[in-house]
């Protein structure tokens, strides 16, 4: 075929307008992925910090809890359910959870808080929270009255390492209950939520505050792969057999979370749309710039016999190649970023010192980045066909010249 | 025997704002199979826009054109396309060939809009390149060949697909005297070897000097046709004039 020999050469011909033009499509398609996966990067952090910190993946509950959370809503049956769960395949952990909203007080002063309780041997918040230890220990596993709290909650209630105190609640049946506990550990996670309203003790003590035998607040579902969500959602509901526990994901259960993302995600796309209509102008000036320098030629083509719509293909697969090389250099530079950031990260070390929050989610100050496959190919797909488009005024120009006008006006 | 060019009361006009130019008024002009026929006449006495008209790359306002049996004036411009790739050869004035091509690709290259198949493409390619003397120059990029190379290469074009009509636009007027006259001598063997009807709008006295017939045109009308007289006594004519 004469086309994508001539439209190969033609783009060659003005080499210099033609390596700027593919340069600018190049490295501004590199940094909408170097973008890209710093921004899925960061979201796919906060979200696993939050699902770590949080309630899993998915999370089993009484149906009305996340509407109306109250002490008395509780999944019966908890530790059987939690066993079947943990067959399904694809699941790495299940953490049997209480949380009771109630009040901890020391001699000095008292706080509204949300008490956890968690098994601490195997509870999935030890990865995130044990880090962020500042002063003292980890709960141990079987410790009956030990206390973890944030380092502002301490400040709060002039508690330190070791010392007493009372958290009270009211139980399953609407009594008030209290029990004795020890600080054992102090923690700074950089969550205000966390760090000033917050307390973890043992699943045992929990359930003396509420005066349960069994049963859990939630069961917190760990996945081994986050793309697997759907089907394991599938695969544990019929496993419910309690009347009025169902499954959650981690969306239902976080909506602050996946609105941020969202409003996150629409500055993303703003800042793509900017790069698109850049990339879209650049394309438009020079394949525009190479067709009106062409009149005479195309004028010359169409007078020998060819048809203007070959004159148009002729120009769109001209665009098409400028657009596959530039995506091709802009993916090697673009990939190359991704997985040097990917390895080693970002560090925005220089702008915070700390970690920072956002929508109670934490996320680290070294960012990787993250790159899911569908949005790399719906990337080229937007950037290829942005530039098609660009492509056609100046096709449709080509293709409309008047061969005498074009050969006597250029003669 | 039927003329292979045919003009009936050819009329065109170009209008610029409310300006009208009357650029033909009413040419009529029949051709014959194998003429080598010089279209002269100073600037502006249409004979451009008659070559145009008759290569079927315009169309006239009144009148019709025949080519070779087919009447062109009232094709489509899709269909007008097509005829002008199957029937007609056009040698332009200059930058005839299209630059990111070779010599060897631009010859082929309406062989390759016509479909033609590679191996018979190849050869006929090579064989008028060499029949024009370009013969070790096929990979050459115009830009790489004198105008009088690129003329020829514009012939070997022209030619390549086998029309019964040729129309060149001045096709000398950038070229010395001595390369002109060696294209027009090429021209002229294919014209009678082929049987190839050859029509040239030119200022050039070495075509008229080649032309078997020379048609004058004055203001948009034919003034002179040399028709049925000898190419010896056309340019007695022009001397005399």
């Amino acid at each position: 075929m004469i086309l994508p020999k001539l439209a190969w050469r033609n783009l060659w011909k003005n080499r210099r307008r033609t390596l700027i033009t593919m340069t600018m499509i190049a490295v501004g398609f590199a940094l909408a992925l170097i973008f890209l996966g710093i921004a899925d990067g960061v979201h796919n952090q906060m979200i696993r910090n939050a699902v770590r910190l949080g309630s899993g993946n998915l999370t089993v509950e009484h149906k009305d809890y996340p509407d109306e959370p109250s002490n008395d809503k509780l999944v019966v049956d908890a530790a059987a359910l939690r066993d079947r769960i943990r067959e399904v395949p694809g699941i790495r952990n299940v953490s049997e959870r209480i949380i009771v909203m109630g009040l901890i007080y020391t001699a000095d002063n008292s706080a509204g808080v949300a008490i956890l309780g968690i098994d601490p041997a195997s509870d999935m918040s030890r990865k995130t929270l044990e880090p962020e230890i500042i002063e003292g220990r980890y709960l141990k596993e079987n410790e009956k009255r030990g206390v973890l709290i944030g380092a502002d909650l301490a400040r709060r209630l002039r508690t330190s390492l070791g010392g007493k105190a009372v958290v009270t609640a009211q139980d399953a049946s609407g009594q008030i209950s209290s029990q004795l506990v020890r600080v054992r550990g102090i923690f700074r996670t950089g969550i205000d939520e966390m760090d000033g309203y917050f307390a973890q003790v043992g699943l045992p003590l929990a359930r003396e505050l509420l005066g349960v035998s069994d049963g859990a607040t939630q069961l917190a579902v760990f996945l081994e792969n986050e793309q697997h969500q759907e089907r394991i959602k599938e695969q544990i509901e019929p496993l419910i057999t309690g009347p009025k526990a169902t499954v959650f994901d981690w969306e239902d259960v976080m909506p602050d979370l996946v609105l941020f993302v969202q409003m996150d995600n629409a500055g993303t796309y703003i800042f793509m749309g900017i790069i698109m209509v850049v990339v879209a102008l650049g394309i438009l000036n020079t394949i525009l710039m190479s067709v009106l320098e062409r009149t005479r030629e195309f004028g010359l083509v169409v007078a020998l016999g060819m048809a203007p719509r070959r004159l148009l293909g002729l120009v769109v697969l001209e665009t098409a190649f400028l657009s596959l090389v530039s995506l091709g250099v802009g993916a090697i530079l673009g990939f190359g970023a991704h997985l040097y950031l990917a390895e080693y990260g970002f560090d925005m070390g220089f702008v915070t010192q700390e970690q920072l929050t956002m929508a109670g989610a934490v996320f680290d100050s070294v960012i990787y980045s993250e790159l899911a496959p569908a949005r790399v190919l719906l990337l080229v797909g937007i950037v290829f066909s942005v530039t098609l488009l660009a492509g056609i005024y100046p096709a449709i120009r080509a293709a409309r010249v008047d061969p005498v006008r074009a050969i006597t006006k250029f003669q | 025997m039927g003329a292979i060019i045919r003009a009936e009361g050819v009329r065109r006009i170009y209008r610029q704002g409310a300006l009208e130019v009357e650029a033909l008024k009413g040419v009529s002009l029949a051709i014959e199979q194998g003429e080598f026929t010089a279209l002269v006449g100073p600037s502006g006495s249409g004979k451009t826009t008659l070559l145009n008209l008759l290569g079927g790359l315009d169309s006239p306002d009144r009148g019709s054109i025949w080519l070779d049996g087919t009447e062109v004036s009232s094709l489509g411009s899709g269909e007008l396309s097509r005829f002008r790739l199957h029937h007609i050869g056009f040698v332009f004035q200059a930058y005839n060939l299209i630059p990111v091509l070779s010599a060897y690709e631009n010859t082929e290259f309406i062989l390759l809009l016509q479909g033609v198949p590679e191996k018979e493409r190849k050869n006929r390619a090579l064989r008028l390149l060499k029949e024009v003397g370009l013969e070790g120059m096929e990979h050459r990029r115009p830009f790489e060949l004198s105008g009088g190379q690129q003329q020829r290469v514009a012939v070997a074009r022209a030619i390549a697909a086998g029309p019964r009509i040729v129309l060149a636009d001045e096709p000398t007027a950038n070229l010395d005297s001595k390369t002109a006259a060696s294209l027009l001598d090429l021209m002229r063997e294919l014209n009678r070897r082929e049987e190839t009807t050859f029509l040239f709008s030119t200022h050039d006295p070495l075509v008229m000097e080649r032309a078997t017939r020379t048609v004058r045109l004055r203001d948009g009308e034919v003034l002179e046709d040399t028709a049925g007289a000898t190419s010896g006594e056309a340019a007695g004519e022009r001397k005399g004039e």
